[in-house]
Formats: structure tokens, sequence, C-alpha cells
């Protein structure tokens, strides 16, 4: 945008600088259709990734161009989600820093960053981090050591910090926190070196902690006997990417990782929580219903996949629910208010279950265990779709999901627990050669696939439904894209040159509509010429 | 610093025991011998029943290579997988590959140049610096791959190709189809190498179809054009390939 800087634009800047940011819980609640702001890691407490703007569309999407583009410094890959709110956009860079950019220039106003400590567990994963929450007038981040960070959202100065948990036994966060009334809450990775999960919750002004919810009962406990002798001490289900929130139910979704370790000989039974969807009272930490993809999993098929809450019509009945694609391979509605199981549906190639039974349970095939030759299955150990976040079109009804087409022979080997290392006894070798990936979008009125978009590779970025009847997406390959929402047909590409593994958002500012996305080391944002 | 931490629990480990190599050995049949063959002996990855591993001269360093893989080589990180006692059988293991005799490999390595040169190999491959760019450099392909590998991917090329050799064919309307090794590709565009070494750049619009041939090769089989003995040979020169030590 080309300005004159006469007396009145700089008037109208310099007025514009001092605005507060104070984005109230109400404000999040109220906004889930955003007036052109993006105030959660999924865009809404409903994370259904869809963007109500609808100035760019079907007819003149082929006119995107980058507006600017922000390298953050430091290396390492962008898995950040942008939040945009009160003309600024908040993004996270690898390994711990936050960056609060203006809208109009790209430039950062503050950065904040802490460098990673010597020597500082990650295993399982890369020291990334998936972008920030945004409550009052505080920038929430959590870090690779595991500590939850709270910064003013006007400068970057930090205002607390809460250890979560201890990195030296291969706790992290990587995931973005979400902001609920007065509270943060916060999950942990750590599933590959045999923690045990937990999902925290902070008070947002002064960093005490409120509840600690288990993700691993321990003797005594309900379901404590889906674990045998003491490998519930060290059986995973972490949390590690964002959940949902239900301000009319009052309650909080979020889904829970692999069980430890992954070669399941040592822990027979289903291994509750893990590979899960929790439903639980943000106020006390209190579970009310739980729901499990894949119970006593030996894949690593972590259920910690984007939870979306929709309003639908299904089987003739208006419905609450959440619909979630899983690393599994299913694409699953659940009723949010009991965790009732309503339909369930192959949305990749799988070869592990012959289908779900009437409450959702896996009817497991034999032979699907890894072995000492390496047993082939589908899908493979990243699963049929992972990080790259799913989004939803309510006026469309259409459920667009990145898919994973690969297989993988899984090995098994023996597992020994040892503090900070890996604890896994598993490993796989991926059928990369014939490996694909798609963006497939399905009704969620039958299930129905509606369209598939076809990628050379298994995507790790997220997806982004608009009313502009577009979906955008993004490759390995560098590709951003945008689909025709109805058909899946390409309407416009711009080749970022690095590969993308975050989810894209849009946002507005002055009048005029932005989509933004993360792609290599490099944020990108697109508008109009 | 994980290499000092290897280094330490080297120096603390035990001495490894019979079982311990049988241990390693249960191992490295199910996932090592995918790629280095049965005890070792090499295949699409290089034999270990050396006294002295190029990448893995020491303990440590062979330690190191089976937890994080090499870089720019198809050996893949076990570490995230083998706990800290698998991974020292394993090593153990290999080490007493190291002890067996070397791999016995038939055929004169003089004879199988001269085959290699009047052959339309060069066309194609390139040695110390020399010769064509379709397929793969060779210079180092005795250091890198077992002789029956070398000799399957003579008589049957299509059944194992080295990474960055997959094979598509692109069809587009009524054009003549483009097949060849896929340089890159991308959501929207395709470039190929042809037999020719003539790059074919492809845009994905609507009717192109991509086709990958996981089991595919441009190199023609060489089963029926060499006879027995001359295979013999020419696995035994491309053996002696040791690259630029």
């Amino acid at each position: 945008m080309k300005r004159t800087l006469t007396a009145a634009t700089l008037l109208a800047v310099i007025l514009l600088v001092p605005m507060q940011a104070q984005v109230t819980f109400s404000r999040i609640v109220a906004a889930p259709d955003g007036s052109g702001e993006w105030l959660t890691y999924s865009g809404s407490y409903r994370s259904i990734r869809f963007s109500p703007l609808k100035q760019i569309s079907v007819e003149n999407v082929a006119r995107l161009r980058p507006a600017w583009v922000y390298q953050p410094p430091g290396a390492g890959t962008l898995e950040t989600t942008p939040i945009v709110a009160d003309g600024r956009m908040y993004i996270t860079g690898p390994p711990n820093s936050v960056m609060a950019l203006h809208l109009d220039s790209g430039r950062p106003l503050w950065k904040w960053s802490r460098p990673i400590a010597r020597g500082a567990s990650t295993l399982g994963f890369g020291r990334v981090n998936r972008g920030v929450a945004l409550l009052g007038d505080k920038v929430y981040v959590g870090t690779i050591e595991g500590h939850l960070v709270a910064l003013d959202a006007r400068s970057g100065i930090e205002r607390w910090d809460a250890a979560v948990a201890d990195n030296t036994v291969g706790y992290a966060i990587t995931g973005a926190p979400l902001a609920i009334d007065g509270k943060i809450l916060v999950g942990i990775s750590g599933g590959e070196a045999g923690v045990r999960g937990f999902l925290d919750a902070y008070d947002a002004a002064t960093g005490k902690r409120l509840w600690r919810f288990w993700t691993i009962p321990e003797p005594g406990q309900p379901h404590a006997e889906s674990w045998p002798r003491e490998a519930w001490k060290h059986g995973g289900a972490t949390t590690w990417l964002t959940g949902s929130y239900d301000p009319e139910l009052k309650l909080v979704y979020w889904g829970t990782g692999n069980p430890g370790p992954w070669n399941g000989e040592t822990r027979e039974g289903d291994n509750l929580y893990s590979c899960s969807l929790l439903a639980l009272d943000p106020e006390t930490g209190t579970l009310k219903w739980h729901f499990q993809f894949t119970p006593h999993d030996v894949h690593d098929w972590d259920a910690n996949q984007i939870p979306m809450l929709i309003d639908a019509t299904v089987d003739g009945r208006e419905r609450h629910l959440i619909a979630t694609a899983n690393r599994n391979g299913f694409l699953y509605l659940l009723d949010r208010a009991t965790g009732e199981f309503v339909r369930g549906t192959a949305f990749a190639k799988q070869t592990w279950a012959s289908g779900l039974d009437a409450h959702g349970r896996p009817l497991v095939l034999p032979d699907v265990e890894p072995n000492e030759t390496g047993a082939l299955v589908y899908p493979s150990l990243q699963g049929a779709t992972n990080w790259g976040n799913p989004a939803y079109d309510p006026g469309s009804g259409l459920l667009v999901v990145p898919v994973r087409e690969m297989g993988s022979l899984y090995f098994k080997a023996p597992a020994e627990y040892r503090a900070g290392t890996y604890y896994t006894g598993m490993s796989e070798r991926s059928l990369m050669e014939e490996a694909t990936g798609a963006i497939r979008a399905f009704d969620v009125k039958t299930g129905q696939q509606a369209w598939s978009f076809p990628l050379p590779s298994p995507p790790w970025a997220g997806v982004l439904s608009t009313a502009g009847g577009l979906v955008f997406g993004g490759s390995n390959e560098g590709n951003f894209f945008a689909l025709d929402a109805t058909t899946g047909k390409p309407l416009w590409q711009f080749q970022t040159g690095g590969g993308i593994e975050a989810g894209p958002m849009s946002y507005a500012a002055d009048g005029k509509q932005y989509v933004a996305v993360a792609a290599g080391r490099a944020l990108f944002v697109f508008a109009l010429d | 610093m994980p290499g000092a931490t290897v280094a330490a629990q080297t120096k603390s480990a035990p001495p490894p025991t019979a079982a311990d190599i049988a241990a390693g050995k249960k191992l490295f049949a199910g996932q090592c011998a995918l790629c280095h063959g049965a005890e070792g002996v090499g295949g699409s990855g290089p034999t270990l029943r050396l006294s002295v591993l190029r990448h893995a001269p020491d303990d440590t360093a062979l330690l190191d290579v089976i937890r994080t893989g090499i870089n720019g080589t198809g050996m893949p990180p076990f570490g995230y997988a083998l706990s800290d006692r698998s991974v020292h059988q394993v090593g153990a293991y290999v080490r007493s590959l190291g002890r067996t005799p070397s791999v016995h490999i038939p055929g004169d390595p003089a004879r199988g140049l001269a085959i290699y040169q009047r052959s339309e190999c060069t066309v194609c491959h390139t040695i110390a610096g020399a010769g064509g760019v379709v397929g793969p450099d060779l210079s180092g392909i005795g250091a890198a791959r077992g002789p029956q590998s070398l000799r399957q991917s003579l008589v049957d090329p299509g059944a194992e190709h080295p990474p960055g050799y997959l094979v598509a064919t692109v069809t587009a309307g009524s054009a003549a189809p483009a097949r060849g090794i896929v340089i890159d590709e991308d959501v929207f565009w395709i470039h190929l190498r042809d037999s020719t070494g003539q790059v074919r750049t492809i845009r994905k619009t609507d009717g192109v179809r991509v086709e990958r041939d996981t089991k595919g090769s441009i190199m023609p089989s060489y089963a029926t054009r060499f006879s027995d003995a001359e295979l013999t040979d020419l696995v035994a020169y491309l053996s002696s390939l040791r690259g630029v030590q």
C-alpha cells in the first residue's frame, strides 16, 4: 500500500500507535467468526480455522501477491500460526522467541527470546514452537525447557515465568497455550521419552498453577487397571497440540498422544487416557468424559490433532459435535456434550482395522503389531494426518483435512526406560517413494468425500477455509495455494521456496484482507494487488 | 554434548558378551540386513565385513553412526528406536562381522574395466570426474554397495534404485508421454531427466497425469547383453571403485 506522508496521515499513524492491547475473554468468546482478528492458535475456541472474510474470493484470488515477508532471527523451520489483534501480529520462532509485528510495515515492534539451554532435551520432536496465546495485556508462550512465560503485549517484557515441567526427563512445550477466562492452559511434549502426560492451567495474572490433570491415572484412580504394574509412570499420553473450548457447555477439549513405550509388550491393556480426546472442566481440571480412538496403540498414532467444534445436522438431527481427523486414518464425529461416538470413516489408506464398532472402537486386524522383521501397515508412524490442522466451513458443511498417504514397515526392539533418553522400542521404514499427500474435503452430513486435491508428498501444513469460497493449503515443496472450496480445483499458487509446516490464517487490517502462512524460515503475508 | 556422552559410556561399558552379540545379531537381521545384507555382506548399503569401517573407525564412532545415521547417505538414525543397550549390542555384532573373512568377490576387475569402457556405460555414468550425468556417479560405488546389489542393478536395474533416481511417466493429452528420472516435483510442476540427459519441465495442469514407477529405471537391463562371466568381471570392477579416500 502506497502512502504519501502528509501531515494528516502522519497524525493518523501516530494516533494508532498507543492503542491498548486488551484481548478479554469475552472478546475471544464473541469473535469466533472474526471481525478480521485471529485471537487463538486455531482462529477461535471452536478451532475450525474458518475465516468469515470474503474480500479474497474465487473470482479474484488469482491476483493474490506477497504484501511483505518477515524472517525471524535464528535458524529453523517455522511452525507458528500468527495471532492478530489490535493492529499487531504475534508470531513465534524456533526455538524460544516471540515477535510482535506491525501489520503495515511487517517490522518487529518487539522481540523476546530466551537462548535454548545447552543440552536441552528434544526427544521425538524438533526445536519448534507453534504459537502464543493472548489474554488481557499479556502474551503467553511455552519454551523447549518446559516453562510457560507471560510477556507484556506492548513491549515483550517478561511478567512471570512458571516452570511447568522438567526438561531433563524429556518434557518440553512446543504447542501454543490456550487462554480461557483468567486461565492459561498449556500442554507438554515428551511421549517418546517416557514422561507421564498432563495438562496444566495457570492463573493468567500471576502464573500460579491452578490445577493439573494427569492423563494417566495412578493406582486407585479410575482406569488405572488399563496399565500393568508400574507402566503408568512412563506411559506418555502427552498434550502437545492446542485444544478447543465450548463456552456454553464450559468444557475444554484436549487430545492426548501415544502411550509409552511405542513397543506395547510391557503395557498390556487399553492404556487410558493415551490416544484419547479429553473433555475437562476448565475451572477445576475435572474429567467429564473421554473417548479413546486407538486403545493400546503400538504405532505412535497420537490423538493430539485439533478437535473442531461444529454444529451440524447429522442423520436428521441437529447436533453439537466434535470433528477430528485422527493419525490412525479415521475421521470421527463425537457428541461434544457426552463424548458419544456418532460416526467414523477412513479418510486415507489404512490396513490396521476392518472398521469401527458401534461405540467407535477399532476392529483391529491380525498381524499389524510391529515385529522383528517389519510389519507393513498403513498409515505410517507419522499418521494419516498430523499437526497440520484441519478446517471446517460452516456454510458448505465441508470438513477439510490434510492427508498423508504413506505406509511403513514397523520393527520392534526391546525398550528400556532411562530418564532423559528415548523410550520407544520401535522403528519404522517408510515407503517414501510411493508416498503421496492430498487435501481432502468431506461432507459433514454424509461423511462422503467431496473432492481430493493431490500433493506429491505427505504434507505437514495445515489448511484454512474462508467465506470467499476458498481453501488455502501448503506443501512440503513450498507451494502455498488456494483451492475452490466447492470443487477442490487450484485457483492460485505461490512458490515460497521453503517447506510449509504450519497452518495458514487470515485477518483484515484497514479494511483489507490478508492471508498469512509460515513457510520454511519466513512468514509470508499475501493480499490482493 | 552427545559425542562426549557416547565416549564416556563407551569407556565405562563392559566388554560385550556372547549373549550381547547374539542379541545384536537378531536386531541386525531384522532391521540392518535390509540394506547391509544378511550377516553384513553388503546390499544397497555397504558390506560391514571389514576390520575398519570408513564412517566408523572406532567403537565410539560406530555407536554414534547407529544412533544418528550418516548425513548424505541412506543410513538413517536408530537412536530414537533402539535402547542404549540395543545400540551397544548391534555395535558389538557389527564389530564381530569385521573379524569374519571379508566377502570374496569373484571376477577380474581389469577385464571388468575393459567391458565398462567398451560398452555404453560411460554415456550415463561418471567415474572419477569423467562420463555422463544421467545415472549415479559410480566413483565410490564399490564402497557404498555390495556385489550382489551391483549385479542386480545390471540385470534388473528397476528392482532397487538409489535415492533421487525415481522414475515417472508424465502424460498430457495426446502428446507422447515423457519418461525420466524425477529431478524435482512440487504441486504444480515436475522436472524430469530423460534417457538422453535432457531436462523436461512440465506444468501439472488439468489432464496431466504423473505416474511413478517405483520399480522402474531408465537404465536398460544387461542380463542378456553380457554373458555371466562378463557380468562377474564388471561387478568385480565396480566393487573395486572406492571413491576418493
